[in-house]
């Protein structure tokens, strides 16, 4: 109980002492992201401490088990973006304190959202980490692009979170009731499913959407990652959606576990996840634009953690949590590449990548790890989520839908590839030009890779420490179908 | 009499009502009531589910979320200032200089 506190505490104060302290802080650059950086790293140990303590906090927060993996998936997430915004910090003019704040923020509201057993406290969570990402995706204040695309994901994000709390409004009427057990209890002892339920639930799936992007509600998500700073499109590719994802699986599997619902909801993920790796990769496949091709494969990437859900099992919930662990080191990795060669000169666009293998070998290999982990190459995070999700939804019975997850990580192949052959197999423009890529970022860079390769050859542990942290949710969660 | 059921119908006439506004304004200042407007339908949903089912939970839940709208449209607001900044009108005519 008491670490959990102390990592949630650190996580808020932190970020509202670095936010207090801005005029005094903006004087000392590396003491403000060491303060940072230190928060986040605490905040991580801290959950990792409170691990094996469950409890309860305030009757609807969930400390421990989940909730702890949860911290430290999303501290985690805050701290790699931290260090890729401290390898070139001299960009964000509009406040360096203010952007540490943002991204501890943006970790406590996934974290809240994810232990919450409780619909208000999901809420909060949600829009937390929402508001923080649409102001760090308009951080470029003076940058039309990132005005523009921060404008588009407020209006789109209003929208979600609206739709989203319709849903919880029509389940509060539904459930009678906030707290997750008190909604799984009603409905379990009504004799019919009220009415409500139904509109409820489908508003509740559409928020979800809009939030983690799925298709037919991502149109935000390539121009918000476009005009996005790279660091703030690589938080926002991680950060939330990790945290909706588990949250919306807590939520569907503790509240709405009953088998006459959790067919339904099964069957509107199917379909959601079909279509999201279906539209998201085709979409990729003719970006020029490498940051908008990342914002495409995010969207057939979120399709893929969703075959988990769709399962509805412990196992495809427990692949789901490893997907997201290795997604969130992965794509990290590559918007941080993006970004340290940003800075080091080399532009965004695919074109511009020629020859980098020549150039700067060092940062055009983690890149390349990275991308093999996104396509699903073995030994990277990438496979090891894949493997396990496609496992669960083929357990589960949905062999249909696995054959199109897996025929879609083949065409994915096509645009992860055409990258990598770009950077190593064509000439440059000008290559006599070598890159130098900042120290700090390449620190980033490999701490990422380690996470990615460390997963990807080891996921026992991980799976081991997820599957005991589901345990006592075990008597909730549809077994089959 | 009236029921909860009217209630319902009430937030959810206002919700598309502001479903309307939210997607076929051009003035981003519309487009901000228009979210307004949808979160007061959900408030009116809230609020009377809790007056019906006797539900105290409910109203508590109504005042965080004036709360959470009042930081949204601070966070919207500043956003929209920046659009009129650079370019002059605060509508979405200028925003779509990224689609190439």
């Amino acid at each position: 109980m008491v670490f959990s506190l102390i990592a949630l505490l650190l996580l808020a104060l932190g970020g509202s002492m670095t936010l207090l302290f801005a005029t005094v802080l903006e004087r000392n650059p590396v003491m403000t992201a060491g303060g940072g950086l230190g928060v986040a790293v605490l905040a991580l140990m801290f959950f990792a401490l409170s691990y094996e303590q469950p409890g309860v906090l305030l009757g609807m927060y969930q400390l421990g088990g989940l909730s702890a993996i949860g911290g430290m998936i999303l501290s985690l997430i805050a701290a790699l973006t931290i260090l890729g915004v401290m390898a070139n910090p001299h960009k964000y003019r509009a406040g360096l304190s203010e952007i540490y704040a943002l991204i501890l923020f943006t970790a406590l509201g996934g974290t809240l959202m994810i232990g919450a057993n409780n619909l208000l406290l999901l809420y909060i969570g949600i829009e937390l980490s929402s508001y923080s990402t649409y102001i760090l995706v308009g951080y470029y204040r003076d940058e039309r692009y990132s005005t523009e695309a921060a404008t588009k994901y407020f209006v789109l994000g209003a929208l979600a979170s609206a739709l989203l709390l319709y849903g919880i409004s029509l389940l509060f009427g539904a459930g009678g009731g906030l707290y997750y057990d008190q909604i799984a209890a009603t409905l379990a002892a009504a004799d019919t499913l009220p009415a409500l339920l139904w509109p409820g639930l489908a508003l509740l799936l559409a928020g979800f959407g809009f939030k983690l992007a799925l298709v037919p509600f991502h149109a935000w998500t390539p121009d918000a990652y476009q005009g996005a700073p790279t660091m703030a499109a690589a938080l926002l590719s991680v950060g939330p959606k990790a945290g909706a994802v588990i949250a919306l699986g807590n939520l569907l599997t503790q509240a709405l576990g009953l088998e006459a619902i959790s067919g339904v909801w099964q069957q509107a993920l199917i379909w959601l996840a079909v279509l999201t790796m279906t539209v998201g990769n085709l979409q990729a496949l003719n970006q020029r634009n490498l940051k908008r091709l990342l914002g495409y494969s995010s969207v057939a990437q979120l399709g893929t953690i969703i075959v988990g859900l769709a399962a509805g099992t412990l196992a495809g919930f427990q692949a789901v949590i490893l997907y997201a662990l290795g997604y969130a080191f992965t794509n990290i990795g590559a918007f941080t590449s993006i970004a340290a060669l940003r800075d080091a000169g080399v532009g965004e666009e695919v074109d511009d990548y020629a020859g980098l293998g020549k150039r700067q070998p060092q940062a055009a290999l983690l890149f390349t790890l990275f991308l093999l982990s996104l396509a699903g190459v073995p030994l990277l995070a990438g496979f090891a989520g894949k493997l396990f999700v496609f496992k669960s939804a083929v357990d589960a019975g949905l062999i249909v839908l696995a054959t199109i997850a897996v025929l879609n990580t083949v065409i994915a192949y096509f645009y992860y590839f055409r990258v990598i052959v770009k950077m190593w197999l064509q000439p440059a423009a000008d290559e006599a030009q070598p890159v130098n890529v900042n120290a700090i970022a390449m620190t980033a860079l490999a701490l990422g890779v380690i996470g990615v390769l460390v997963i990807g050859t080891f996921p026992g542990p991980f799976l081991e420490a997820i599957a005991t942290a589901l345990e006592p949710l075990g008597g909730l969660i549809i077994v089959g179908r | 009499m009236l029921t909860l059921n009217h209630f319902l119908a009430l937030g959810a006439i206002l919700f598309a009502i502001g479903l309307y506004g939210l997607l076929s304004r051009r003035n981003l200042v519309a487009i901000l009531m228009s979210v307004e407007i949808l979160l007061n339908a959900i408030l009116v949903n809230v609020v009377a589910i809790a007056r019906f089912n006797d539900q105290a939970q409910g109203d508590v839940f109504a005042l965080f979320i004036i709360a959470i709208a009042a930081a949204e449209v601070a966070v919207g607001l500043a956003l929209f200032l920046n659009v009129f900044r650079l370019n002059g009108v605060a509508t979405v005519d200028p925003l779509r200089r990224m689609k190439e």
